[in-house]
């Protein structure tokens, strides 16, 4: 049971007599895809050019939005302007000229009774989609729709009462592993596509279960907690969670392209696609089917205007990519044919089908594509990329045209080579990163890296997905095709002209598709340039409507203070101690930081409690009065002036400032006339007022800072989607999560990457420069 | 006085001059014709300052010796000189608050307090208590709490003087009020500080500052305030006059001649400024707070008024030099050392209040329209405690507006009553938080009579905010004022060093207190 390389038999077109819009003169259409990319411009050039012809689309309800809404928001778009204008409104064109069924794929409504046509071109195009999904799609939901089709023109009695003919947009890749020339008929094949979507969709269950034994999870868990172990449990569940489902996902996609290739297919969607074409030869036994093979589809060459497009396709991706220097290398053979067709082309082609009547039972294929008749290879695609964007190059992030890499076509071994070994160095920086300090420099440095990760993973995804097709040696042939253009009337040949040997790849290529994609990314930086876009969590403070009901909540040590515990722990022992004492609690401390740092890192709460033990014995209202007497100045030099600024602010504003701190009680009282709440450690001490190295309840951190906002809030009536917090660790990211305007303050790279993703904003405060004591004359 | 001080006029041969920039200073090439004024170079000092110590108090002028006018049941206030003067070694404060204290326990009074006429400035910490009072005043009166520092907003509130003869009001520390005699120890700088002068800054109430510094302050309130104080309160005054050394020993180069440096001074002169790019703060500590001993030029006790006058003539001998006429524009730097940045750099309003502050009015160096160039780099680093005011001044008013009718109208109440300020000023170490909005007021006096105000080697973004401009280099500055004052205006540049007062040929003003002080 595998793919065969027998020729088939090839079934010819069928003539075209007459012009298109008479042929499909009074024909209802019954469309699905409306909402897609051929699907629209299908919709448009029927309006437009078969006017006695009714489409009847079948479009899903999407959330609140109806079918009808859906088509209408549809016909609201740029190209069918004229066509609203002319119906005199949105609700009118709708109503007047189409038929809305609404419906999904696998669970089709009944089909009305008097269709001629049902030209089905939805389908996931993803090229790696979950096997489910795509069995789900390509098999199952062509049969449903078949079905209605077919239940519609049925009688009660089980006789057909019309014959309909049913058109099929699949792909050309649908060949599958094959090589050289690929004829317009059934691929031969012996597989069983009942069998295969049966297993396909149990695969789903049997992953989905995998996912939640607890190997599974504990490993997951481990992955999660390597990242956020610091941020906290909720944050590590949710994140597990999270991997969980992309594994799913992953899992899926992995099992759908595995059997794809067992089967001599490249991947789970040409494979389905195959399955499906087969699920439509079968059940359109007893009527006349046709079968649509585009290739890849890219902008109008002509309808409805050069370089129409929605969205990116297949081939866009790369040519952006190496716009902007980003592509270093293409594993593609030089010599391979990339088999692009334009859009209208393909919608020409497909209406034209339409308008034949091939005979009942015997489908006749059709390849839209260019490579038989018009190659295009990757050497030439290569220089066309490279004229147009020297000639009109990107300007990136307004610092100058980007830098063009030079392909050399090295093979895919030498690219996986340098992918692997940037993958490395990428993963051994950001490990380095994770536990750097929190300076500018390091930030700026886990930016780039980021930009470079991100190309990293686009290449790898990019190449795992189409790397075959980049060393394709296959050609479609299309005789049925270019026979069926020939057949049009000439008065037809203007708007439904689909031979693909007419034009020029460099007009086609340079002026009409590169400058139709990039004209979106060239909007968005001329947008960027006019907006200067910045995260807008840090922004100017209103006053509170109502004082009180607003709360600013901000981290001590890093974020307002220029310190940290190990520091103030130093500052308070070390002066009551001689000489000797002094050296003998720096070195301990020394011998003890590598432990806990590690503490640090895996559980601040921990931590905390661990340096705590070192203030046994110490006299508690000592530690206060020399907090007060001597540390206050100390503390005072260190804060952030555009900290002390920014709490000021929140006063003004009415609004109610909090500290939450992990720090012992002492060390805040040179803060207390700035904030409202200060939570803070408190040493517990024994009856002598001596501290026992124990605290009087957890320290509050992580994950029991929002926690404790939240209580506070609900207590206090305050709205913590208009409240404000301030933190610079990972570890407050569930703190910062709580509130609407989260702040990073002087980040360390894993918040700042989290900052940066939900576009918080990033302030560097730092303290005053003369802030060090060394620098006070006489110590003041 | 020993050397007078003169004006070199630039010409070809003249070697390139000492440019203060806030930091060591650098050698530059003046345009050709530009007058430099070189500040005295005073070196008279009295030789036992003991016994004129000793004298001052026993045979004071215009009054009778301290010791008699002391009685057992008297209650007796010493007032010190805060920050405004740094602390020197074995300070002359301290001597004479332990001289005096010495009296009266000998006289038995039990009633004694020190007061640090502190004003706006900041408190002093206990080491710099220490070192401007010496260990045995602190030790005998601190766990007392003897040794006060003025609050300007006292909760127990100020006693009335009365007001001036026009109007101001005279608010003073309670403690003043009450006592049966006030002994003053003054280090006097300026003309304005001599007998009663620093007490009017020193220890009254915001309201009286209001009257002299405010936004509708009178020219010459604070002598008006003075001669109400010296009427009103029973003082004793004592004032000193220091040798011109601001600058620690290693930067002597400071002021000195350039054809005359020796080599180890310029040799100095290089090293600090090696030492200026990797540590600005540790250099401006050693430059300006090295606690090294000055000479005492001038030491006089008895009636304010008395006292005052030989206070003013010692000082016009040491500080005056006289210029031929107003400048066009006038190249002048800031002191490294003002009243208002004890151990810190100057923060970029404190720079430009002392650059600018003397160049209004009639007496001023440059002409009315004229341009000023200042050298320094205006960095925008406010201490969060010491100049949390001043820094919140420059970010948030400053930003928004530079007109002082709308600080005052909109701003000064805050900055005025504002708890954090209070808080940070009272029980902290912060100056006062009226004194940026006085700082503007005065500087936007001087920007009045200026044109062009232009800061060579300043942060962008800092000059522009004051209102002014940076620029790169001094060529750069003069292209810039240019359009003002036209392509060959007469320079004059205020060669740093001493402290030195200008006396404009024709209009003799001595109280230009911005201009004194350079450094």
């Amino acid at each position: 049971m595998t793919i065969s390389t027998d020729t088939p038999d090839v079934a010819e077109a069928p003539p075209l007599e007459g012009r298109l819009r008479d042929l499909l003169a009074g024909k209802k259409i019954v469309m699905t895809g409306a909402t897609g990319f051929i699907g629209e411009q299908l919709l448009w050039k029927i309006l437009t050019e078969l006017p006695d012809t009714t489409p009847a689309v079948l479009v899903r309800r999407k959330g609140s939005a109806g079918a009808r809404d859906r088509v209408i928001t549809l016909v609201g778009k740029p190209i069918f302007r004229e066509l609203v204008q002319a119906a005199g409104g949105k609700a009118e064109l709708v109503d007047s000229r189409i038929e809305v069924i609404e419906g999904d794929l696998p669970n089709v409504p009944p089909l009305p009774r008097d269709l001629d046509i049902v030209l089905h071109c939805a389908g996931d195009v993803s090229f790696d989609p979950p096997i489910d999904k795509a069995f789900a799609t390509n098999t199952v939901g062509t049969r449903a729709l078949m079905e209605a089709m077919l239940e519609a023109v049925t009688d009660e009695a089980g006789t057909l009462v019309k014959v309909p003919h049913y058109v099929h947009v699949s792909t050309a890749y649908t060949a599958g592993r094959r090589r050289g020339m690929i004829p317009e008929a059934q691929h031969v094949h012996d597989i069983d596509y009942d069998t295969e979507t049966t297993w396909g969709l149990k695969l789903k269950e049997t992953i989905e279960l995998e996912s939640r034994t607890p190997e599974r999870l504990t490993r997951l868990r481990r992955q999660a907690e390597r990242v956020h172990r610091k941020a906290g449990y909720l944050t590590t569940a949710r994140d597990t969670e999270e991997r969980r489902r992309t594994w799913v996902h992953d899992k899926l996609v992995e099992a759908g392209t595995e059997r794809a290739r067992s089967l001599g297919w490249t991947d789970c969607y040409t494979f389905t696609k195959a399955l499906g074409e087969r699920v439509v030869a079968d059940l359109g036994r007893n009527i006349m089917v046709s079968v649509v093979r585009p290739a890849i589809v890219e902008s109008s060459l002509k309808h409805p205007y050069p370089g129409w497009i929605e969205g990116f396709k297949m081939a866009d991706p790369i040519i952006l990519a190496y716009g902007k220097g980003n592509m270093p290398e293409l594993p593609a053979s030089p010599d391979s044919v990339i088999d692009i067709v334009p859009c209208d082309m393909v919608v020409n082609a497909t209406l034209a089908v339409c308008a034949t009547r091939p005979r009942i039972g015997e489908p006749v294929f059709y390849h839209v594509n260019s490579g038989a008749r018009n190659p295009l290879t990757f050497a030439d695609i290569y220089d066309h990329v490279r004229h147009y964007f020297l000639e009109h190059p990107l300007t990136p992030g307004g610092q100058g045209a980007a830098q063009l890499p030079t392909w050399s076509f090295p093979g895919a071994q030498r690219v996986d080579q340098l992918l692997n070994t940037s993958t490395k160095a990428y993963e051994f920086a950001d490990m380095a990163l994770k536990i750097a300090p929190r300076w500018e420099v390091f930030r700026q440095l886990a930016r780039d890296l980021d930009k470079g990760g991100e190309q990293i993973a686009f290449l790898r995804r990019y190449l795992t997905i189409y790397g075959e097709y980049l060393r394709s040696e296959v050609t479609y042939l299309d005789d049925n095709t270019i026979a069926l253009h020939n057949r049009l009337d000439p008065a037809d040949l203007d708007a439904f002209a689909f031979d693909s040997s007419v034009y020029d790849w460099k007009e086609y290529l340079e002026d009409i598709h590169i400058a139709s994609i990039t004209a979106p990314i060239r909007r968005m930086e001329e947008l960027k340039r006019k907006r200067r876009a910045r995260p807008t969590t840090y922004r100017e403070l209103t006053p509170a409507k109502q004082p009180g009901t607003v709360l600013a909540a901000f981290d001590l040590d890093g974020t307002v203070l220029n310190s940290d515990v190990i520091q103030s722990y130093l500052w308070v022992r070390l002066p009551e101690l001689g000489p000797w004492g002094r050296s003998k609690a720096v070195l301990g401390l020394v011998r003890d930081l590598p432990g806990l740092l590690w503490t640090e890192n895996r559980d601040r709460g921990a931590f905390l409690r661990a340096l705590y033990r070192r203030y046994r014995g110490a006299d508690l209202a000592a530690l206060e009065s020399f907090v007060d007497d001597t540390l206050t100045d100390l503390i005072m030099d260190r804060l952030a002036p555009e900290a002390i600024r920014r709490i000021r602010e929140h006063r003004d504003a009415g609004h109610t400032t909090v500290l939450l701190t992990g720090t012992i009680r002492p060390f805040t009282r040179p803060l207390t006339p700035l904030f409202d709440h200060i939570v803070a450690a408190d040493l517990a001490t024994d009856e002598q007022g001596r501290c026992t190295g124990y605290l009087t309840g957890p320290p509050l951190v992580g994950e029991a800072r929002p926690a404790w906002l939240r209580h506070y809030a609900a207590a206090n009536g305050i709205d913590l989607a208009k409240s404000y917090a301030y933190a610079d660790s990972h570890a407050d990211e569930s703190m910062l999560r709580a509130v609407g305007n989260p702040v990073a303050v002087n980040p360390d790279v894993p918040l700042m990457r989290v900052a940066q993703a939900d576009h918080w904003s990033i302030v560097e405060w730092s303290s005053h420069s003369a802030g060090s004591r060394r620098n006070r004359p006489l110590g003041r | 006085m020993s050397r007078p001080g003169f004006v070199l006029e630039v010409e070809k041969r003249t070697p390139p001059l000492l440019v203060g920039d806030g930091g060591a200073g650098h050698l530059a090439t003046l345009p050709l014709g530009t007058q430099v004024v070189y500040a005295n170079e005073y070196d008279s000092a009295l030789q036992d300052v003991e016994q004129a110590i000793g004298s001052a108090l026993g045979a004071p002028k215009g009054t009778t010796p301290l010791a008699d006018l002391l009685e057992p049941s008297s209650s007796l206030t010493v007032v010190v000189t805060g920050l405004a003067v740094a602390p020197m070694a074995q300070d002359i404060r301290g001597r004479l608050v332990e001289r005096i204290l010495d009296v009266a326990a000998e006289r038995r009074v039990d009633d004694v307090q020190v007061l640090l006429a502190i004003g706006t400035g900041r408190r002093l910490g206990a080491a710099e208590l220490a070192a401007v009072l010496g260990r045995r005043v602190v030790d005998a009166l601190g766990p007392d709490h003897l040794v006060v520092q003025h609050d300007l907003a006292d909760p127990a509130g100020p006693a009335d003087l009365g007001s001036t003869d026009r109007g101001e009001p005279v608010l003073v520390n309670r403690r003043l009020a009450a006592s049966d005699v006030v002994v003053t120890v003054n280090v006097a700088r300026t003309a304005a500080d001599a007998g009663a002068g620093f007490l009017a800054e020193g220890v009254v109430a915001r309201e009286t500052l209001d009257a002299m510094h405010g936004f509708s302050a009178a020219p010459d309130a604070q002598q008006r305030v003075a001669a109400v104080l010296a009427d009103r309160l029973p003082l004793f005054a004592i004032d000193v006059v220091t040798d011109q050394q601001d600058v620690a020993a290693p930067f002597g180069y400071l002021g000195r001649r350039e054809w005359e440096w020796s080599v180890p001074q310029r040799l100095a002169l290089t090293a600090a400024r090696r030492a200026g790019k990797v540590a600005p703060e540790r250099l401006h500590k050693a430059m300006w707070e090295g606690m090294q001993a000055r000479e005492i030029c001038a030491l006089t006790a008895g009636a304010p008024d008395q006292v005052a006058e030989a206070t003013r003539t010692a000082l016009a001998d040491q500080q005056m030099v006289q210029v031929p006429g107003q400048a066009d524009v006038l190249i002048t730097t800031v002191p490294g050392r003002t009243p208002h940045n004890a151990g810190l750099p100057a923060d970029p309003l404190t720079a430009a209040w002392a650059a600018l502050a003397g160049l209004a009015g009639a007496g001023s160096p440059v002409r009315a329209g004229g341009a000023v160039i200042i050298c320094h780099p205006l960095r925008p680093d406010f201490s969060p405690t010491e100049h949390s005011a001043a820094g919140d001044f420059f970010t948030q008013v400053l930003t928004r507006t530079t007109d002082p009718q709308v600080v005052h109208d909109e701003h000064e109440q805050r900055f005025a009553t504002d708890d954090w300020y209070g808080h940070l000023h009272r029980d902290e170490h912060g100056y006062a938080g009226m004194l940026p909005v006085y700082q503007w007021y005065a500087i936007s006096r001087a920007r009045e009579h200026c044109g062009d105000i232009v800061w060579v080697g300043a942060d962008r973004d800092s000059a522009a905010r004051l209102g002014m401009r940076a620029a790169t280099s001094l060529a750069d500055a003069l292209e810039i004022v240019s359009n003002g004052v036209g392509p060959d205006p007469q320079l004059t540049y205020l060669h740093p060093g001493p402290t030195m007062v200008t006396d404009v040929v024709g209009s003799r003003v001595a109280e230009t207190r911005g201009t004194t002080g350079r450094g």
